[in-house]
């Protein structure tokens, strides 16, 4: 029982075990429930960051556990996960803080923080998955946990919004599913494997492999909100703002683009991949994506719907860097699963402390609200910009190897008319936002004000994360080039990718 | 050690007897009872995981002439799945009835009811299997009209009716076999079996006795009101363990004796009638009005599963990949079981808080009955085939095997029939988290609540992570040889 | 070319690294004090840095700071410096004026901000040494005007908007551009970038990016607008500093020589000499003192493509005639700004004679009249191009003095604004004018030559037959609304959502239809996204097949 084999449970457990023990705890103990969510998260930022020094030092970690014959639940950390587990565990870190915060006084805490938790354990299982069958049982697991959350103010629009998730998410487990059992079938036991766990293989039915690929991708497609698959996501925002924040950029969205990352770097393998010509019908898809977000964000007067539809777009750039062959536009849509992640984020913690602070939904109220609230309307502004792709927030660094990438694959023809499009309309939708925000005239009342004492616009558990993932969405494209960027770690992702 | 095999039946026997003579203390003596059947049970596991198969002729004398108690990891195994659903109904029923004679009555007929369904289990010869088949069959309709009541008695009377039909059938192909082959020992029987008509035709007749008594679509009619209208405790052993019993003779009569005899057509056949039972009983069970008629559709629909295994079964060749096949299909047995007890328990709370389980009116169950609620929600993740339910496991290895075996048309039907499942789950579940407080506003866990949530754990986390050593249990040998499995 | 290089000293080398640094820095650093009180002062802080940078920094020096975004690299080379130089005078004099100048109890604050970004964008893009850099450069100085051009009245809020979606696009084909160009040389570096092949595209995205800010014909109508109704201040960086950079983007990344620009070189010189005319005929018609001026700038900028369109297609003339051009627009930049703040010190100010005169001298610096800078600058340029084009210099000339013409007519016209008496204001034009009159040569490189009297005479016979013919009936005079094409575009009411980027919600078009919650069944939606999955398999399906 060495750290290298009990690491990656201890992480799961981090957070499996504080999520458990709330459940149980009584409504009115805050203060236990708080201590719980606070332990949990930051004992799993520090387990994390164990395993992030050990994968750096090329220490590997492992855990196994055999579920029935030849079906073992793995648990491993390669340089992929890793930085989707510290993606995920830093942001959950900080949408505790917030959600805290945000759901002081309203009922049924228990159980939100306790699907809270283990939405949060699926996600990092499922980003520390190594092999195809670990990843899809995290991947149901994580529908499963989110489902309540999205439910849970429990009006006949929550209700409904998570039924409509539901539909979706459960429709692309099983497309999922079936995929993995087929490839299971035919190929064996499908461990993730840098280059490729297929590209070992030789004899396959290259016919059976492509409606394999097709499976796979259509089930993380759903989740990763790829057009036409995408109805859930601007359904699902009923949800209170930091499930939000959840769903659009700590995990599920993410969750379904990270596995179509995986399917095709690591289970089929770029080189497979491109012998089966399976990678231009994934582009022309998240291509579609991400222009039909956009212009479908353009007419959103509801704020978080913008910002949902914004993500079906932005969450497709990862797709679309996945589905260029070459190691530059593989780096654009890795690290865009950061940034987006770290830039969404942000937004939706705004959009929630709008709501929360002044009774702010929809984009027609926010004229002025700049003056009124500066920090949370700053962050919102460099997240903004960020998504837009205005240099130096992160947001850039994406288009710009997006952007290299489809140069250096010979596919610039479309490609860079889709990125100049998308930010296009991108600017169109959010620039208007910020004019409003900043250079309208403030209305004489907003529509449900808190009056509130206290020095600062909001509570610090409400500004404070949004500042906190503004200045970071700044500082990582402002030192994209700096050591331990996720820049610089998604190179060495690639690298490996392509034997390098 | 090998009469060990007689206690998991000797004890809930004495025990149904003691509490039809003292029923004041039903309560106490039953769920001894029950414990010491576990006792027995676990006991019976740990023998046979240290010794393999065991075989104990009762009166000394040698099987084929007098009457054998047999154990092998199927049975074992089913068993063990009995004994602790049992005994956490019996523990649900303590406070479920409230009329001490009702309750009475309940723990003798359920305690028989448990002693017959092991005898069926650990029973070696075809003979015996009929006589244990017709006393489930006749203590389940007794439990069934337990709870009084014109569509209770109704639907006892409509189960017993056809209860009977199937003992017929079932009575006549023990006939022919006899008459055909001089013993009903399934070891003998195995031995002498030879492709001809009239294996064929008792086959046939054997097969279709158990498809009414497990309630194979279309022969499922009588079980949903049967199911549905019963005390929410019977509910749980009718739909967990009663329907099991069928099934479980279906798959001993298949590959421990006739093997000889089968074809892959009538594999396809009976696996052709679980699709459409997935399919069928899941769609009736999204338009069900009520929770316990959900569930015993639902049932139908597992039951499908469990079929649909056959055909693949006997397609794979007889080794490796059989045998985890095999393994998955009583992985699901298992897994069901648990999930469907805890569903019906979890119902038979709701209905007593609320008065009712129309499904429509169940608005502010989540808020009132948060342990129930859960209980619900992990009974549906079993059910539909969630990780990490052991549902799952068996599912993937299912769709890896029709995957394998070149059956592509199971693939579809598992597709829709988990999609029908989560869509029926999680209509209960969007009712229960809605705004309505027609469960009553009590914020209360209940003692009741406990059964049921341990079932669905079992169902839903033991199974699924701890399902490995099954795989194993099973490949300890048998004690039904001359089969090919 | 003498010119100020002479001046560089000895400066400790350890200084260098820390001074280049804060050039582009000192203006982030200020930005967020906008806000407070160091905000009004901080416009003229921002850039001394930049300025000390220029003097006293050895050519050559440059700065590896890879750590920084995508690896920054710095360097000063020869070019960069007269940028820097010039470029840090204006945004000197200029944040001088808006802290001391009529409006400056409206600067801290945002302007002040937009103001201390825009700048150390400028900046970044002049110092930096690969691509990435000056891109972020170029795209933080475009983005960041913005803010400066929005005034507090709805005429400066349409015209910023109609700046952004122009500078949008431009900074996204630049983008594209860029992403070709780094592909091609496998690095982003400017030193690795010789050499490399251009291809056509990467060619048309450039012309296309820089040519929004040098307002190219067609590409032009956000300048007008703008420098109309802009702050002065605003319109004094916009003119000068900024519109320049373009420039500097071209020199960059189109190296003449490179095989396959001569095409290209022929279509700018073209749409260069559009320019200059349409510039000089569309001014005249201006009725606004400011309008008058943006139309110049047009003018101006397409004599400064057409030739840089020449040295396109013509490399072997290109060195000297690129030095030239760059002296050319080191003028314009020093002039144009100058004359805008002459504007405001016109307006406003004290001794208005005095401050006539003064536009004059730098309205005839414009111009090109002999003993001028502008007349230093043409000269050069004529020597470069060994008479080549020749028709095109003195047609610029003329147009540029008819239109100076109008507007000092114009200006001379206008009543004074009712403003606070501010001496300020007056100084730094006073020490603005010598500079920008002979800028960017030591007024001992000016001599007297009578080639500038030969578009003076066309353009004042022509200013005088038109002032003939339109004395007695203004009314035939066309009316040409500042921004021209804009408003005949907007008329036609085919606006691309791009150019104002209104998008759906202010016009509150679809916005009901799809928040409008129709209600449907699990069943429908089950159904829904079942549907929605079998087209996709079918479209991968289609699409997988082997050919």
């Amino acid at each position: 029982m060495s750290l290298s084999n009990t690491l990656p449970a201890l992480i799961l457990v981090s957070s499996l075990l504080p999520g458990l023990a709330i459940f149980l705890l009584r409504e009115d103990s805050h203060v236990l429930r708080t201590s719980l969510n606070m332990f949990g998260a930051i004992a799993k930022v520090i387990l994390v960051g164990v395993m992030v020094w050990g994968v750096f030092h090329a220490q590997s970690f492992e855990t196994r556990w055999t579920l029935a014959p030849g079906l073992d639940l793995v648990l491993s950390a390669d340089a992929l996960s890793v930085l989707f587990v510290a993606l995920s565990t830093g942001l959950w870190l900080l949408t505790t803080v917030y959600a805290i915060g945000y759901l002081e006084g309203t009922p049924h805490r228990s159980r939100f923080f306790g699907f809270f938790s283990l939405c949060v354990t699926a996600t990092v299982g499922l980003a520390m998955a190594g092999n195809l069958f670990t990843f899809v049982v995290f991947y149901e697991l994580l529908t499963l946990a989110t489902y309540p959350l999205v439910a849970h103010k429990g009006t006949p629009a929550a209700v409904r919004g998570a039924r409509i998730y539901l539909a979706y998410t459960l429709s692309g487990g099983l497309l999922l599913l079936i995929g993995a059992v087929w490839l299971r079938t035919i190929a064996g036991p499908v461990d993730f494997v840098e280059g490729g766990a297929l590209s070992d293989l030789s004899g396959l039915d290259p016919t059976a492999l492509r409606w394999i690929f097709a499976l796979l991708i259509i089930g993380l497609g759903v989740k990763a909100a790829l057009v036409p698959l995408h109805g859930w996501l601007p359904q699902a925002m009923v949800a209170p703002a930091p499930v939000s924040s959840l769903l659009h950029a700590v995990a599920v969205v993410k969750a379904g683009a990270f596995g179509i990352v995986r399917v095709v770097y690591d289970v089929y393998g770029v080189e497979l991949a491109g012998t089966l010509q399976l990678l231009p019908v994934l582009g022309a898809v998240a291509a579609i994506t991400i222009i039909y977000g956009s212009i479908k964000a353009l007419s959103q007067d509801h704020l978080k719907k913008r910002l949902a539809y914004s993500t079906v777009s932005q969450v497709s750039y990862i797709a679309l860097g996945t589905a260029i062959l070459g190691p530059l536009a593989t780096i654009g849509g890795v690290v865009h699963l950061v940034h987006q992640g770290i830039m969404k984020i942000t937004l939706f913690f705004a959009a929630g402390n709008y709501a929360e602070n002044l009774g702010i939904h929809k984009v027609s109220e926010m004229d002025g609200v700049g003056r009124r609230m500066p920090g949370t309307t700053l962050a919102f502004t460099i997240a903004a910009l960020g998504m837009i792709g205005i240099p130096p927030v992160a947001g850039f660094v994406s288009k710009w190897y997006l952007g290299l990438g489809a140069v250096e694959a010979g596919v610039a023809h479309w490609v860079l008319p889709v990125l100049i499009a998308s930010s296009l309309l991108n600017a169109a939708y959010f620039l208007p936002i910020l004019y409003r925000a900043w250079f309208k005239v403030a209305p004489t009342a907003w529509p449900a004000e808190q009056v509130r004492g206290g020095r600062l616009e909001m509570p610090g558990a409400l500004l404070w994360p949004p500042v906190v993932t503004a200045a970071l969405a700044l500082a990582i494209g402002l030192f994209a080039g700096a050591p331990y960027s996720p820049l610089e770690w998604t190179q060495l992702i690639a690298a490996r990718e392509y034997g390098l | 050690m090998t009469n060990l095999l007689v206690w998991p039946v000797l004890v809930p026997l004495l025990g149904g007897l003691a509490t039809l003579l003292a029923p004041r203390l039903a309560n106490p003596l039953g769920l001894a009872c029950s414990l010491a059947t576990l006792g027995a049970a676990a006991a019976l596991v740990v023998v046979f995981a240290d010794q393999g198969p065991m075989i104990l002729a009762l009166g000394g004398w040698a099987p084929g002439l007098g009457i054998a108690l047999r154990a092998d990891g199927l049975s074992v195994a089913l068993l063990a799945m009995s004994s602790l659903v049992g005994l956490a109904a019996g523990v649900y029923a303590t406070g479920y009835f409230a009329d001490p004679d009702v309750r009475g009555r309940f723990w003798s007929l359920w305690l028989l009811l448990s002693a017959a369904l092991h005898a069926l289990l650990l029973s070696g010869d075809l003979f015996n299997l009929y006589v244990t088949l017709e006393l489930l069959a006749l203590v389940a309709v007794a439990l069934t009209a337990l709870g009084g009541g014109r569509a209770a008695l109704e639907a006892a009377l409509r189960y017993l009716t056809i209860g009977l039909l199937g003992s017929l059938v079932f009575l006549l192909g023990v006939t022919l076999l006899y008459a055909g082959y001089g013993t009903l020992d399934l070891v003998g029987l195995a031995g002498a079996l030879r492709p001809e008509p009239v294996a064929w035709v008792a086959l046939s007749l054997l097969t279709v006795g158990l498809l009414i008594k497990s309630a194979l679509f279309p022969l499922h009619f009588w079980l949903p009101p049967a199911h549905a209208n019963a005390p929410a405790p019977v509910s749980a052993v009718l739909s967990a363990l009663v329907v099991k019993a069928a099934f479980y003779m279906v798959l001993r009569l298949w590959f421990d004796v006739f093997d000889p005899a089968l074809t892959q057509a009538a594999a396809n056949l009976l696996g052709v009638l679980g699709g459409a039972a997935v399919l069928w009983g899941s769609w009736r069970a999204l338009r069900a009005e009520r929770l316990k008629l959900l569930a015993a559709y639902s049932t139908v629909a597992q039951l499908g599963y469990l079929f649909m295994f056959l055909p693949l079964l006997l397609a794979l060749p007889p080794g490796p990949s059989r045998d985890v096949a095999f393994g998955a299909l009583v992985l699901l047995a298992l897994s069901h079981g648990f999930a469907k007890s805890a569903l019906f328990l979890g119902a038979g709370v709701i209905q007593q808080r609320a008065g009712h389980d129309r499904i429509a009116d169940l608005g502010g169950t989540a808020r009132a009955l948060p342990v129930t609620t859960f209980v619900l929600a992990l009974a549906g993740v079993a059910l539909i085939g969630l990780p990490p339910s052991g549902t799952f496991l068996a599912k993937w290895q299912l769709l890896a095997s029709a995957i394998e075996t070149g059956q592509w048309l199971w693939l579809p039907i598992v597709g829709i029939g988990t999609l029908l499942a989560g869509a029926y789950c999680f209509r209960v579940l969007g009712h229960a988290f809605g705004p309505s407080d027609r469960v009553g506003a009590a914020l209360a866990v209940g003692g009741e609540e406990i059964p049921a949530l341990l079932l669905a754990i079992t169902a839903t986390v033991v199974l699924g992570l701890g399902a490995a050593g099954l795989w194993e249990f099973l490949a300890l040998g048998t004690a039904f040889d001359g089969g090919s499995r | 070319m003498s010119l100020l290089l002479d001046l560089t000293m000895q400066l400790p080398g350890a200084a260098v690294a820390p001074l280049m640094v804060l050039t582009p820095l000192l203006p982030l650093l200020l930005a967020p004090f906008a806000f407070t009180a160091i905000g009004r002062w901080g416009l003229a802080l921002g850039v001394l840095p930049a300025l000390l940078t220029a003097l006293l920094v050895p050519v050559g020096s440059a700065l590896d700071l890879s750590w920084v975004m995508l690896g920054v690299q710095l360097e000063l080379d020869a070019t960069g410096r007269i940028f820097l130089l010039f470029s840090g005078l204006i945004w000197l004099a200029t944040g001088l004026y808006a802290a001391t100048g009529p409006d400056r109890q409206h600067v801290a604050g945002r302007f002040a901000l937009f103001y201390q970004l825009a700048l150390a964008g400028n900046l970044l893009l002049i110092l930096a040494a690969d691509i990435v850099t000056f891109y972020v450069g170029f795209a933080l100085m475009g983005l960041s005007a913005y803010g400066l051009i929005l005034g507090r009245s709805q005429r400066a809020r349409r015209a910023a908007r109609l700046y952004l979606g122009f500078t949008l696009v431009g900074e996204l084909a630049l983008f594209s551009a860029l992403a070709l160009l780094a592909a091609a040389a496998g690095s982003t570096r400017f030193d690795e970038l010789a050499g490399v092949p251009v291809s056509d595209a990467a060619v048309a995205l450039l012309l296309l990016g820089f040519g929004i800010k040098l307002a190219l014909p067609g590409l032009h109508p956000w300048l007008p607008l703008s420098y109309t109704a802009a702050p002065l201040a605003a319109v004094a960086v916009l003119s000068g500093p900024m519109m320049k950079a373009g420039l500097l983007g071209w020199l960059r990344f189109l190296p003449p020589g490179a095989p396959g620009l001569e095409p290209w070189g022929t279509a700018l010189l073209f749409l260069g000499t559009l320019g200059v005319v349409l510039g000089s005929l569309l001014g005249v018609l201006q009725r606004e003192p400011r309008a008058v001026l943006a139309y110049s700038s047009i003018a101006k900028m397409g004599l400064i493509s057409a030739l840089f369109g020449t040295a396109l297609t013509q490399p072997a003339i290109a060195e000297p005639l690129l030095t030239a051009l760059v002296l050319f627009a080191m003028h314009h930049l020093l002039v144009k700004p100058a004359l805008f703040l002459g504007v405001g010190v016109w307006q406003a100010g004290p001794a208005r004679v005095w401050v006539l005169i003064g536009i004059g001298l730098l309205a005839a610096s414009l111009a090109g009249l002999p003993l001028t800078g502008g007349d230093a600058a043409k000269q050069a340029l004529k020597a470069a191009l060994n008479g080549q084009v020749s028709l095109l210099l003195v047609v610029s000339a003329a147009g540029t003095l008819v239109l100076m013409v109008r507007f000092l007519y114009l200006l001379a016209a206008r009543a004074p604004r009712a403003a606070p008496f501010s001496l300020i204001p007056l100084l730094i034009l006073v020490v603005l004018l010598p500079i920008a009159l002979w800028g960017p040569f030591w007024p001992t490189e000016i001599a007297l030559s009578l080639d500038g009297l030969v578009p003076l005479t066309m353009g004042a016979a022509v200013a005088a037959v038109a002032w003939w013919l339109t004395q007695d009936s203004p009314g035939r005079v066309p009316r040409i609304p500042p921004g021209d094409l804009y408003h005949w575009v907007a008329r036609l009411r085919v606006m691309a959502p791009t150019l104002t980027w209104r998008g759906a919600p202010d016009l509150g078009i679809a916005a009901t239809a799809t928040t409008a919650a129709r209600p449907r069944g699990t069943q429908a939606e089950l159904t829904g996204a079942g549907l929605a999955m079998l087209v996709l398999i079918a479209l991968l399906l289609v699409s997988l097949l082997p050919d």
